[in-house]
């Protein structure tokens, strides 16, 4: 059966998504081209959420951007590295003190989205979905805004 | 044994208010108080890239630029120049740091200033972008309250209009947050209120902050009030200007029971939100308060481009 189950080959889970944030998670890590083997669960049982989603991806991992994405989208997430269905790994993502060309800042009148400037934003150890432009100072939430 | 005050400031640019630290805004105004006829820009050429049409500001900086013996280029409005034609704020900052041994930059979009000091190899001076800051008016509004009040703490102070879309407004809030004991009263109608998050940092940086749309709540009370024009050009369309034109009019009727020594402020230009018969009284303080925007200019150029005095 190897091939078959994802849980038996090299991958990733990303636990402890908040409930019903996984399919926004997903659509954010644009993985359409690579398009690797994913198992969606919505909704379940939690020790320590009251429910959770949990995506597990065959043989594919995240890169340090996409941790990004996942500690912004699903902050308390946890990521599980797999090698031959055994966890090698688990850790939760982490964010830098900026975050650069990953999200667009929402306010429209900002240099950023007027010119060529690259995309840089303060992260808030406290809030970890919330963003402060470093242009504009604009503060925004991630789960509201455009990823690159 | 007190430390001896700083003679540089900690910062190459100015861009936003929060970049200075207290000592950086005393030297500042030590500096705009005690002023000299010494021509310490001679031989300088500042550039002067005002994206937007500016009566004072441009015009306080050339003064000041001249009274200093340095000379100025660049524009006032876009109009004529190659901005018209699709040039990159990033061209143009390249360019004229060229010509210049600093840039003053006033820009429609929030941030300008900061990614034009990122690309500059001399100081960008931001004289205003979009609605976010406008650091150079707020050093003169803090000169204005120090010289009028001899204080920067302990101070109540109204705000007052248009608070959504006045980047002076929420520049000098952030200001008057770094010293102790200031209360901040937002007075305005609820579509023109500060943005939530304004109103969020201030009080996470333990800031007595109090909002109302009555000027009557708070007039009695404060040291300074600080009043703004409803901006018409910034409204998303006319109906919502026409919901909130002339909120405020400051008359002499509502200076009856104030603080003798209360004083208003106004970045100018007014419209109608002070009558011209409050000029005359004692609390009128707004055409001084712009006199001193020569002053700091003065000041904050001397200090970024390090040019002594003798």
């Amino acid at each position: 059966m190897k091939g078959r189950s994802v849980t038996t080959e090299s991958g990733t889970v990303v636990d402890h998504i908040p409930c019903w944030q996984a399919p926004a998670l997903l659509e954010v890590l644009k993985l359409k081209e690579l398009a690797p083997r994913t198992i969606l669960l919505l909704g379940q049982t939690s020790k320590t959420l009251r429910a959770k989603d949990l995506v597990v991806f065959q043989g594919w991992g995240p890169t340090l951007l996409d941790e990004q994405k996942i500690a912004l989208l699903a902050p308390g997430a946890t990521i599980n590295r797999l090698e031959n269905g055994e966890i090698v790994k688990k850790y939760a993502p982490r964010l830098p003190e900026l975050v650069e060309q990953l999200v667009v800042c929402t306010n429209s009148r900002c240099i950023t989205n007027a010119e060529d400037v690259p995309h840089r934003a303060r992260t808030d150890e406290k809030k970890p979905s919330s963003l402060q432009c470093y242009y504009c100072d604009h503060k925004f939430s991630a789960l509201e805004a455009k990823f690159l | 044994m007190s430390a001896l005050p700083s003679t540089t400031l900690s910062v190459e640019h100015l861009v936003s208010i929060l970049d200075l630290s207290m000592d950086d805004i005393d030297l500042l105004l030590r500096r705009a108080q005690n002023q000299s006829s010494e021509m310490t820009l001679q031989g300088r050429q500042i550039a002067l890239l005002f994206y937007e049409n500016s009566t004072r500001t441009f015009n306080s900086f050339k003064t000041a630029i001249h009274q200093l013996g340095g000379i100025t280029c660049g524009f006032s409005g876009v109009g004529g120049t190659s901005v018209l034609k699709g040039e990159s704020l990033h061209d143009t900052v390249k360019m004229f740091e060229e010509y210049a041994d600093a840039i003053v930059l006033r820009h429609p979009n929030d941030g300008a200033p900061r990614w034009a000091s990122e690309i500059s190899s001399v100081p960008v001076i931001n004289a205003g972008d979009g609605q976010n800051q406008h650091p150079t008016q707020t050093l003169l509004d803090l000169l204005a309250i120090k010289d009028t009040q001899g204080r920067l703490s302990g101070l109540k102070v109204a705000m007052v209009g248009d608070l959504k879309h006045g980047r002076t407004v929420r520049s000098l809030s952030h200001a008057l947050a770094m010293y102790p004991n200031n209360e901040l009263y937002f007075v305005s109608p609820p579509s023109l209120r500060f943005p939530r998050h304004v109103v969020e940092t201030l009080r996470e940086q333990e800031v007595e902050v109090m909002e109302t749309e009555r000027l009557e709540d708070v007039i009695k009370e404060v040291d300074i009030l600080y009043v703004t024009r409803i901006q018409k050009e910034r409204m998303e369309s006319p109906g919502e200007y026409e919901e909130v034109k002339g909120s405020y009019q400051i008359t002499t009727s509502n200076l009856l029971h104030v603080k003798p020594h209360m004083k208003i402020l106004h970045p100018l230009p007014r419209v109608d939100e002070i009558a011209t018969e409050v000029d005359r009284t004692q609390h009128a303080y707004y055409f001084q308060q712009a006199r001193g925007g020569i002053q700091i200019r003065k000041a904050l150029l001397e200090l970024l481009l390090g040019v002594p005095r003798k």
